[in-house]
C-alpha cells in the first residue's frame, strides 16, 4: 500500500468501515470522504448497519448458555450425569429386548449416562450422516483395519456386525470425540442411500440394559449398554424399522 | 494441540449468536453449535493454533451447507418471538432479523463473520477457502441487499410490536 494517489473505490469505504485499511491508506480515504459528502453518508449508513447487527443478534450472547452446550466443552463426563435431560429423558420409551434378555439380567447403568451416549449418537449422526464425500475416515473395505484400530482406541472390542440381512452395507467408520472420551462410529447405508449409525463407546460397567428408543426430529436412536460398552444406533425414525436393524446389530455381537 | 477447554466454552455465546442468525429456529441453532464443538473435539489433533477463535468458527460456518439449506426455511416468528423479550431496541432487532432472513446464506454467513464476530477479511477467506475478492464482493452484495431489506422492512416490522 505504497501507492499514494489511488483512485478511491466502493470497496475502500466498507474496508476503511470494517478496519480493513492501513493507516496511511485510510487516511487517504477519511480524507477523500471529507470532500465527498454523498460517499461519506454511505460510510456513516455502513457504520450504522454494523452497530445495527451487533445490537440485534448481541442478545443471544447475553443469554445463559444451554447446559448440553457448556457440559461438551467442559468436557467432564462427571457433569454429564448431572439431571439436565428431563425434556429428553420425558421422551424416551422403553423397549424390551424380547427373548435375548432374561428378567434378571437388566441392570440400569448411571442415570442420565444412557441418555447422553444416546444424544451423543444422534449428535454425530446428524454430523456425519449427510456428509457426501467424507463420511467416515476408513472405508468399509479395509473393515479389519478399521475394528483393530478402534478396538484400540476405545479399550473394548468393536465389531462391525454384518447386516447385509438388513439391506444394509458397510460404509466405514470414524473416531469421535465425545465429551473428550474416545468413542466410535460405524456407518452403514441402505440401497436407497439411507444412512445408519452405530456409535461404540466404552462406558461404566453393566450388565445389560433394555433398548430404548429416543428420536430428535427426522433422527431415531435406540440405544442400549451391555457390559462394558455402550451402543446407540441412529437412523431415519422410523422405530419399527430401526428395531429390527437394532435387534440384527445386537444379535450379529452376541451370536448364539 | 490440545484445545483450552475454557476458552472452547468462552466462545460458546458467539457461536450460539452466529448460528441463530443462520437457521434462525433456536433449538436447530443450538444443534448447530452441538456439533460445531463435537466436531471441533474429534479434530483436536488438528488445531495449529495459534488463535481458537476462527478454527472453531470456520466448523461452525462449513458444518454441512445442505443444513443451512434445510434449515432456511424455519419458521420466521420463531426469531420474532425470542427477539422481542431480548432488551435494547425491539423494533430495530426486529427489522435487522427480518432483514437478514432475506439475505442468501452465503452472504449471510460473511457478513455476520465480519461486522457481528469481528473476522478480518483474510481471517473470513481463510475460513471458508475464498479469495479475499470473493469475500469483499459476497459482503459488499449483503450490506447492500441488507440496507435495501432494512429500508423496506421498517414499517411492517413496527407494526408487529405493537
Amino acid at each position: 500500500m505504497t501507492e499514494r494517489t489511488r483512485p478511491v473505490s466502493e470497496q475502500d469505504i466498507m474496508a476503511l468501515v470494517d478496519g480493513e485499511l492501513d493507516p496511511a491508506r485510510a487516511a487517504e480515504v477519511e480524507a477523500w470522504l471529507a470532500d465527498h459528502p454523498d460517499e461519506a453518508r454511505q460510510a456513516e449508513g455502513w457504520r450504522r448497519q454494523n452497530l445495527a447487527l451487533k445490537s440485534a443478534l448481541d442478545p443471544v450472547a447475553g443469554e445463559p448458555v444451554p447446559g448440553r452446550l457448556s457440559r461438551l466443552a467442559g468436557g467432564k463426563s462427571r457433569r454429564w450425569l448431572a439431571p439436565a435431560l428431563s425434556a429428553a429423558a420425558a421422551a424416551i420409551v422403553t423397549f424390551p429386548l424380547g427373548l435375548a434378555l432374561a428378567p434378571g439380567n437388566r441392570v440400569d447403568v448411571a442415570p442420565g449416562a444412557g441418555e447422553r451416549l444416546a444424544r451423543s449418537g444422534i449428535a454425530a449422526h446428524r454430523v456425519y450422516a449427510v456428509e457426501v464425500r467424507h463420511p467416515v475416515e476408513v472405508w468399509g473395505d479395509e473393515e479389519q483395519h478399521l475394528v483393530t484400530w478402534l478396538t484400540r482406541r476405545l479399550g473394548v472390542p468393536v465389531k462391525a456386525p454384518d447386516l447385509a440381512a438388513k439391506g444394509l452395507r458397510l460404509v466405514g467408520g470414524r473416531l469421535l470425540a465425545d465429551g473428550g472420551r474416545p468413542a466410535a462410529l460405524l456407518m452403514y447405508e441402505d440401497r436407497g442411500g439411507r444412512r445408519y449409525t452405530l456409535v461404540l463407546e466404552r462406558v461404566s460397567p453393566a450388565r445389560l440394559t433394555a433398548f430404548r428408543y429416543e428420536s430428535s426430529e427426522d433422527v431415531g436412536a435406540f440405544y442400549w449398554v451391555d457390559g462394558e460398552t455402550g451402543y446407540v444406533l441412529s437412523g431415519p425414525a422410523d422405530r419399527a424399522a430401526l428395531l429390527e436393524v437394532a435387534r440384527a446389530v445386537y444379535g450379529q455381537i452376541n451370536p448364539g | 494441540m490440545a484445545i483450552d477447554r475454557r476458552e472452547l466454552a468462552d466462545l460458546i455465546p458467539a457461536l450460539r449468536r452466529f448460528s441463530r442468525a443462520m437457521v434462525a429456529e433456536r433449538a436447530a441453532a443450538d444443534d448447530m453449535v452441538q456439533d460445531c464443538l463435537l466436531l471441533a473435539l474429534d479434530r483436536e489433533a488438528q488445531f495449529r493454533g495459534p488463535a481458537l477463535k476462527p478454527w472453531v468458527f470456520a466448523i461452525l460456518a462449513n458444518l454441512g451447507r445442505a443444513r443451512y439449506r434445510a434449515l432456511k426455511a424455519a419458521p420466521p416468528m420463531d426469531a420474532f418471538d425470542e427477539c422481542a423479550d431480548g432488551g435494547g431496541d425491539p423494533a430495530l432487532r426486529l427489522t435487522v432479523v427480518m432483514a437478514l432472513e432475506g439475505l442468501p446464506a452465503e452472504q449471510r454467513k460473511v457478513l455476520l463473520l465480519v461486522a457481528v464476530e469481528g473476522f478480518s477479511y483474510r481471517e473470513v477467506a481463510d475460513m471458508l477457502a475464498l479469495p479475499v475478492g470473493t469475500v469483499m464482493s459476497r459482503l459488499w452484495r449483503a450490506r447492500r441487499l441488507l440496507a435495501e431489506r432494512m429500508q423496506a422492512g421498517t414499517p411492517i416490522a413496527l407494526r408487529r410490536v405493537k
